[in-house]
């Protein structure tokens, strides 16, 4: 890897803005009590990216994905997608609109009482498609998903995260622009998850489809998106790409978030502790995680790095780490040698001081 | 004595046919009038696929009025009704009208309360994917409540027999009839007996099979 990646506009895609959200409002009335669910939502989502929203319940989130195929009616605002402005849109062609979004739920949401074939098949009906193209369809849709066999059986009689592929069938069915995904790995398992965040990832990289991803969960951000907004009391509070979240989280809420995933909290009794050199985090990312910049560092300056705390995760497929190191030398040494890490587009924080 | 047993078989077959044609033809328009009926409670109500506040209030209204009169009060009330549309006011023919309209507002608010029971988030789904309000009923609230339907059918089968009983006032004829016209008026206890052991093979027989293929349908 030679060159940095640019996370979020896809090679041969272009930078053409798929989902555009303006200045989105959502009041929900119960009675005399008002709640505002969203206040003034701005969002920006490319064509062929994963865009991810993250944030507690009851930050909207679910109001704001919800909105982008008008399920919840905005009370101001206007949201585009594919340049089409969903917001004025009602009827036949609302529906129609709606045809070229698809969308999955926490809770699959299939037909109890008819099978995978079926429950596949029925968005092509709705669209008009022949009986026998239709079914030539879902035999590729459910082969996509990987249940070739489970064509005939029943929802009651699959797993949560087989449900879940069975819905990303159905909403593959019409061929749409945009994956709509609210909370949809929130009720399965890690290693289900996991699973359905692979296959998430391959129908973007093979079909092209955009994803939106509304989620509480960071771990789904770290594993597929390459833009992520924070979401705070129907606000997006910080946005940006997935490894500037990450590496350079803004807001608390933001670093609270990323911190349950990376576990990238230096241990108090590190700190605590007085050390004759200095302490100093380094935190890098990419093609830089795999150079040996320790050692280097040690040969060009007379500078020692002892390791104290280290640790090393992935986001999305870009190795990203954390070092909490321990530097002894000459002062100067030690400024010169951050100062070379810095260059070496490593981000350094002293911690402690010798 | 023979004659006594032969005769009784007979009129107990004829009261049969009479009990069964009448119970057939009211649950066939009955489920006709009551399943639209459901539909309408249900898609109205609030945040539902066509809300209409209106149309839900005074429905539900008309309904409760209906099931309010007694079976018995409302064979009475409506004669005029039923000349009009089946040109008698006796007989089995008769007696189907006000079945009906007794029958008819029951079934709408067993149906209503069936789809009431389908997954929501299903329906959302089923929105979200560009369904009409049309193809919603007939794609998902009709398929996800058939078990829960079948069994509101044979509910409303079972309530129309013992109903129908009462329409022998009018000379409906029937089981019920036969029971209370030589069982109880002339105290032939044996036949009021053997009556009300057929009724009760008849319900028994009904709900068997209502469970059955309910429980067939059912795959949730």
């Amino acid at each position: 890897m030679g060159t940095r990646r640019k996370y979020g506009v896809r090679d041969g895609l272009g930078g053409s803005t798929l989902i555009e959200i303006k200045n989105l409002h959502k009041v929900y009335a119960f009675g005399e009590k008002q709640i505002e669910a969203l206040k003034g939502v701005n969002l920006r989502v490319e064509k062929g990216a994963i865009y991810g929203v993250v944030g507690s319940s009851g930050a909207g989130k679910s109001s704001l994905i919800r909105c982008v195929n008008l399920l919840e009616k905005p009370t101001s605002g206007q949201i585009r997608v594919g340049g089409l402005d969903i917001t004025s849109l009602k009827g036949a062609e609302l529906r129609n609109a709606r045809k070229r979004i698809g969308m999955i739920f926490q809770h699959f949401n299939l037909l109890s009482n008819k099978t995978v074939f079926h429950n596949v098949v029925v968005p092509l009906y709705l669209a008009g498609v022949g009986k026998k193209e239709a079914a030539q369809r879902v035999v590729d849709l459910l082969h996509l998903v990987n249940l070739d066999a489970k064509a005939n059986a029943y929802p009651g009689q699959l797993s949560g995260g087989q449900k879940q592929r069975v819905a990303i069938a159905r909403a593959l069915a019409t061929n749409p622009e945009v994956l709509l995904c609210d909370e949809a790995t929130s009720a399965l398992d890690p290693q289900t998850t996991d699973s359905i965040l692979q296959l998430l990832k391959e129908i973007n990289r093979t079909l092209g489809i955009t994803i939106l991803i509304i989620t509480h969960e960071m771990n789904v951000v770290r594993e597929i998106c390459d833009q992520v907004a924070v979401m705070e009391d129907g606000q997006i509070i910080e946005e940006g790409t997935v490894v500037e979240l990450f590496t350079m989280p803004r807001t608390e809420t933001a670093k609270a978030f990323t911190k349950a995933v990376m576990g990238d909290s230096v241990p108090d009794d590190l700190l605590n502790r007085s050390h004759a050199g200095q302490l100093v985090k380094i935190t890098f990312l990419g093609p830089h995680a795999s150079d040996p910049i320790l050692s280097t560092l040690s040969k060009r300056f007379p500078v020692y790095a002892n390791v104290l705390h280290g640790h090393i995760a992935k986001i999305k497929d870009v190795p990203f780490g954390i070092l909490v190191v321990e530097l002894t030398g000459e002062k100067d040494d030690i400024l010169a040698g951050i100062e070379f890490l810095d260059q070496q587009g490593m981000k350094t924080e002293v911690l402690q001081h010798g | 004595m023979d004659n006594h047993w032969a005769e009784l078989g007979s009129m107990l077959l004829q009261s049969l046919n009479e009990t069964v044609m009448m119970v057939t033809i009211s649950i066939l328009i009955s489920a006709l009038v009551g399943l639209p009926l459901g539909i309408i409670l249900v898609i109205t109500r609030e945040g539902h696929i066509a809300e209409n506040k209106w149309v839900h209030r005074l429905l539900g209204a008309l309904i409760n009025v209906l099931r309010s009169i007694p079976f018995i009060i409302l064979m009475v009330a409506i004669v005029p009704v039923t000349k009009a549309i089946v040109g008698t006011t006796i007989g089995t023919k008769a007696a189907i009208v006000p079945l009906v309209f007794y029958a008819g507002p029951y079934i709408g608010r067993l149906v209503e309360s069936s789809l009431m029971e389908v997954d929501k988030g299903v329906i959302e789904a089923f929105l979200a994917m560009g369904a009409s309000p049309l193809q919603i009923i007939w794609r998902v609230l009709l398929p996800e409540s058939i078990p829960s339907l079948i069994l509101g059918i044979t509910i409303a089968t079972v309530g129309l027999i013992g109903a129908s009983a009462m329409a022998g006032a009018i000379g409906g004829g029937g089981l019920g009839d036969l029971a209370i016209r030589y069982g109880y008026q002339q105290f032939e206890t044996d036949v009021m007996v053997i009556t009300v052991a057929v009724l009760v093979v008849l319900v028994q027989g009904i709900q068997t099979l209502g469970n059955l293929l309910a429980g067939r349908l059912r795959h949730g």
